[in-house]
């Protein structure tokens, strides 16, 4: 019979539950700030504005940037084709890591197959080092951007990106961090060196689904993706060239903004630190399980540093029959390739994938045992 | 002595009206929706040359008026 109260462990997909205090901000956003940012002087406009701005300095805080250089998508692939297609110019050269999710890996194989750029993957090792010799070695001079994620999305392997950033910055190249799975766990800031912070905001940041955001250090000139009305400079047909004008076109999301805006203020008050540690703590308990059953492979090498994401896989049981499995139990997890099938061809794993295993803060040692008996089942 | 000065973009208005705050300026601020689209109007109670100094230091886009 199904659990009547299913446990989450997708959070690498989307976090859930968020904490009380993101419902009751988009519930008043829509109840009080009903009037659209930027297009009006009436009072829900300037509400609207002023919401959206407070959350802009929110993100400033939690990812020492500036408020007018935070940018607010759709989602992380938002973000990432706009810092993606916005850097690149013709005959450039970007790098990728093999770890990339198709959000960074397809608008890149794009680029390349219409031969506007030329595009190489960079291997990522078990050893920090290693990677980043790799990336260095790759390296040609019309290299424009290195683009790399903080946290694979399949394995939780954390990835050199303040190593690479100081070497993308030696040779003059812009450096793309993909903060999916990292924004909310690691202490990631924009002093760690990269151009452009490209996150989510509905994961580690426990936003609401459809917010994103793209964090600049203001050195990088972006070509917009779209055009279209900022509420500034309207006389203009030219679309506004300041951030974040330049890259919001169209009515934002005030709702999910103010949520996300909630959720990263709960990450400030709370801390990376503890969210990490704890959740950490609750993979190796995980792990520690999954050893004792002989039939369990669990992706992790012992040189490499991860975030709180497990992948495994049960003998001969396909990974997505085991999440079938578990769900009928009332466990969520996410089984197949993730969108990302070049950190599962990396792995071997690339025909059927890998279970995936992400719990946050909300989840317990006793739902992680439950987790553990019913994959036993 | 009063400077006054227009801000196009609501995020430049209100990084504004804090960074005046910030540095204690006394000032005044309407916002006017016109057919050219919003546009935050500033009266700013100091010389023109200490507001603006600090505007073009923080990369603030602003017209004079």
């Amino acid at each position: 019979m199904p659990n009547p109260s299913p446990v989450y462990f997708d959070n690498a997909a989307t976090s859930f539950p968020k904490p009380p205090d993101v419902s009751r901000a988009v519930q008043e956003a829509l109840r009080t700030a009903g009037g659209n940012p930027g297009r009006g002087g009436h009072p829900l406009a300037v509400r609207a504005g002023e919401t959206v701005y407070h959350a802009r300095e929110t993100a400033a805080a939690l990812f020492a940037a500036a408020p007018e250089h935070t940018v607010f998508t759709q989602n992380c692939t938002h973000a990432l084709n706009l810092a993606i297609h916005g850097t690149v110019r013709p005959g450039d050269h970007i790098i990728i890591s093999s770890l990339e999710h198709n959000s960074v890996a397809r608008p890149a194989a794009a680029l390349a197959d219409t031969g506007i750029i030329s595009l190489s993957t960079a291997r990522v090792f078990p050893e920090d080092d290693r990677t980043v010799a790799e990336f260095r070695r790759l390296m040609r001079p019309n290299t424009r951007a290195v683009i790399c994620t903080l946290v694979s999305n399949v394995t939780g392997q954390i990835l050199p990106v303040q190593k690479l950033a100081a070497v993308c910055r030696a040779h003059g190249i812009i450096l793309i961090a993909d903060g999916a799975q990292g924004c909310g766990i690691l202490p990631v800031t924009l002093r760690d060196g990269m151009h452009l912070l490209c996150t989510a905001g509905h994961k580690g940041l426990f936003g609401p689904m459809g917010t994103g955001m793209l964090l600049s250090d203001g050195t990088v000139s972006l070509k917009p993706l779209m055009q279209g009305g900022t509420g500034s400079r309207s006389a203009s047909l030219e679309q506004p060239d300041f951030l974040p004008d330049a890259l919001e076109s169209g009515t934002v999301n005030v709702p999910g903004i103010a949520g996300l805006d909630a959720g990263m203020q709960y990450v400030r008050r709370h801390g990376t630190a503890e969210a990490f540690a704890y959740e950490s703590a609750l993979c190796e308990r995980l792990i520690d399980g999954l050893r004792r059953m002989p039939d369990a492979v669990v992706y992790r090498t012992e040189n490499a540093r991860y975030a709180p994401v497990v992948s495994f896989t049960l003998g001969r049981e396909a990974p997505d029959e085991t999440a079938a499995r578990l769900a009928a139990q009332g466990f969520c997890v996410r089984a197949g390739l993730h969108c990302a099938p070049l950190a599962h061809h990396t792995l071997g794993t690339g025909s059927v994938g890998t279970v995936r295993f992400s719990p946050s803060v909300f989840n317990t040692e006793q739902e992680t045992d439950a987790f553990l008996r019913a994959l036993r089942n | 002595m009063e400077t006054h000065f227009v801000v196009q973009s609501e995020t430049y208005a209100e990084k504004t009206k804090r960074l005046l705050s910030r540095y204690r300026f006394r000032f005044q601020v309407r916002k006017v929706t016109a057919a050219a689209g919003c546009s935050y109007q500033f009266t700013v109670a100091a010389e023109p040359a200490a507001v603006f100094a600090l505007l073009s230091a923080q990369r603030v886009p602003y017209q004079t008026c």
